[in-house]
């Protein structure tokens, strides 16, 4: 199989590009989404389509519904967050498009898309740079996408757009400029899977979107430390691939689940409870952002954030004690 | 020429009328049926029903409608079936959205009722999405949203009008204006005397008439909806009415009755003194309302045999995804 290398924000403009080609139906509404300047990831898809970019005012809490509109009178709009924190301003309609199949008994949709790109790590502070992934977890049938490389970003925006279901995109804004390989042909990555990075036996790390580029870093530390990790990134975090995690577990017998959510009421506590219900005689540990909000600056906001000394040094725990 | 026009009227407001009292009948019947305990919470549109009445037959086949949670007269107007009304509200897998919707269950996909939301003004923000899809798609069709003046308080009534008028969508704003949210009068709620007036602000044709001029609101919103059409503009109608019954079945130990109106302050009144004046015979109208009594009496028959949606289709909707 042929392969290229393409960068994280490529691999999502190809997808667009490709599914927009293949569906009239699909349109990207957003803040701000025409300036070339602002919106780089879709430059290729806009440029082909400018028509189905739709600049809208400030319109965060009302932006869910009016994708729902959209979505019930035939089309499928993608909608744009550049700030993963205007979750706050849009919840009340993210709520809506989780609860809706069940309020009108139907099996399946909205089949609506929330992109929402994230600035952790990038010193925004909290009014710009909350992931509120966490939140968005604890919702009826969204399914939650965290690509963290191009192979993904590409697969999962392809499943996204040919799903029938409302799906939120998170793209990471330090993961645009990363290089991958991805197969130089069409393919898709379906919901609920996952990646074994690398494989290991002593200590099992789970992470998803950026995060999962802190755990390898420190699984490349620890090696020559004679502390062979197992490195598991989740595509999607609902639904999750839990088999996967679990067949890990059971070898390593040792877990650290890291995000860059706020520890309190965090994914990692779900995925934690799930792993515990099943296999005895396991340590499973957490490794997330402080229970505080992003304080401005790069320098102030390291202090919060999960770095890998923190994962290198929780797995050194973990394996000697 | 002026007595076939005056002919045309007089049959077109005789078909409101079959409507109004087909709604009211409905209404009466379902909250005898909770007194009994046998509904969830209903909001009962007696004496209001003359105004959805009149939309609902002047919008064609193809047009969208995002009704309001209070009365059955739009939906009814639309064609959707009695039974299929009464079967969601009994709890019956007949019903709208399978007798398992929420308090505001009223979606039928086959009449372009497109289902609302009882987290009130999130409505505008649909029916705006509703609006794009009709301009994105180019078809010749109008996008109709009930709300109250209660309503008209949240946030996204502005960002809705904005939106509209922007994009030249063609949607009719339908406020019911019965001057209560809840049990606070407008007065205290609102800075504008009517609700009209703020949607001017934003550029937006507005017009206000009372449910009580019956050939006057008839002949207006004819004209209004052709130049929607015509003239793809958003246009807010507002419609001054009086609540009658209390916001809902919650509030009161018996059913409310359309006889408990003041005949003068019903609207159902006026509209049949006009036809009384014009040349609709007293039998006509009686016979109206035996026909629609029986029609309601065999369609509460046929649901009450219907069943309830049995636990495996019910965990076939309501299961994690």
């Amino acid at each position: 199989m042929t392969r290229k290398t393409m960068t994280f924000a490529d691999a999502i403009d190809a997808a667009l590009e490709e599914e927009m080609a293949a569906d009239s139906r699909i349109f990207v509404l957003g803040e701000d989404i025409l300036d070339v300047n602002h919106n780089i990831v879709t430059k290729s898809a806009k440029d082909k389509f400018p028509k189905r970019f739709i600049s809208t005012p400030l319109i965060e809490d009302m932006l869910g519904d009016i994708g729902l509109g959209m979505n019930l009178a035939g089309l499928k709009p993608i909608l744009n967050l550049d700030y993963g924190t205007f979750v706050s301003n849009a919840f009340n309609s993210l709520y809506r498009l989780g609860i809706w199949r069940y309020r009108t008994a139907e099996k399946s949709g909205p089949a609506v898309i929330f992109r929402i790109s994230h600035y952790g790590y990038l010193g925004r502070g909290a009014e710009l740079a909350a992931s509120f992934l966490g939140a968005i977890f604890h919702l009826p049938n969204i399914v939650i996408a965290t690509p963290a490389f191009p192979h993904d970003a590409y697969g999962l925006l392809k499943t996204a757009l040919q799903s029938d279901r409302p799906v939120v995109f998170f793209e990471h804004k330090k993961l645009y400029d990363h290089n991958g390989i991805v197969p130089n042909k069409e393919y898709m990555v379906p919901f609920g899977s996952s990646t074994v990075l690398k494989n290991g036996t002593d200590v099992t790390l789970i992470a998803w979107s950026f995060m999962s580029h802190l755990a390898m870093s420190a699984a490349n530390i620890l090696d020559p430390q004679k502390i062979n990790t197992e490195v598991i990134i989740l595509h999607t975090i609902n639904p999750m691939d839990m088999e996967t995690v679990l067949n890990s577990a059971r070898k390593t017998k040792r877990v650290i689940i890291i995000e860059e959510d706020m520890l309190r009421g965090g994914i990692g506590a779900e995925i934690s409870t799930q792993i515990n219900k099943r296999i005895s005689e396991i340590k499973v540990t957490r490794i997330a952002a402080k229970n505080v909000p992003l304080p401005i600056g790069q320098k102030y906001e390291n202090l919060i954030l999960p770095s890998i000394e923190n994962i290198v040094e929780e797995c050194r725990r973990l394996c000697l004690n | 020429m002026a007595s076939v026009r005056a002919e045309k009227l007089e049959h077109e407001l005789l078909r409101v009328y079959e409507n109004c009292i087909k709604s009211r009948l409905l209404d009466e019947k379902l909250q005898e049926l909770y007194y009994e305990g046998r509904t969830h919470i209903l909001f009962s549109g007696i004496g209001a029903e003359v105004g959805p009445s009149i939309i609902a037959a002047l919008l064609e086949q193809g047009d969208y409608f995002i009704p309001h949670y209070r009365g059955y007269a739009t939906i009814l107007g639309r064609g959707v079936r009695i039974e299929k009304i009464i079967g969601e509200k009994i709890g019956k897998n007949i019903g709208l959205t399978r007798g398992i919707g929420d308090a505001a269950p009223f979606r039928d996909p086959e009449h372009n009722i497109l289902g609302y939301t009882i987290n009130l003004g999130t409505n505008f923000s649909i029916a705006v999405g509703v609006g794009l899809a009709v301009k994105l798609k180019k078809e010749d069709k109008i996008v109709a949203v009930f709300f109250g003046d209660g309503e008209a308080s949240r946030n996204t009534l502005g960002g809705a009008l904005n939106f509209a008028s922007l994009w030249h969508l063609p949607i009719l704003f339908v406020c019911l204006n019965n001057g209560v949210s809840i049990s606070t009068p407008i007065a205290e709620m609102s800075s504008t005397k009517t609700v009209a007036e703020r949607a001017r602000g934003y550029h937006v044709e507005t017009e206000t008439i009372s449910e009580t001029e019956i050939s006057h609101l008839y002949e207006r919103t004819k004209k209004i909806v052709t130049s929607i059409r015509d003239e793809k503009q958003p246009f807010l109608l507002e419609i001054k009415q009086k609540r009658f019954p209390p916001h809902s079945s919650n509030y009161d130990n018996h059913p409310f009755l359309g006889s408990m109106i003041p005949k003068d302050e019903d609207p159902l009144f006026h509209l049949e003194t006009f036809l009384r004046r014009s040349s609709v015979s007293n039998t006509e109208l009686f016979e109206s309302h035996e026909k629609i009594n029986n029609l309601i009496e065999s369609a509460f028959a046929e649901a009450l045999n219907e069943k309830q949606l049995s636990e495996e289709d019910f965990f076939s909707i309501y299961h994690d995804s």
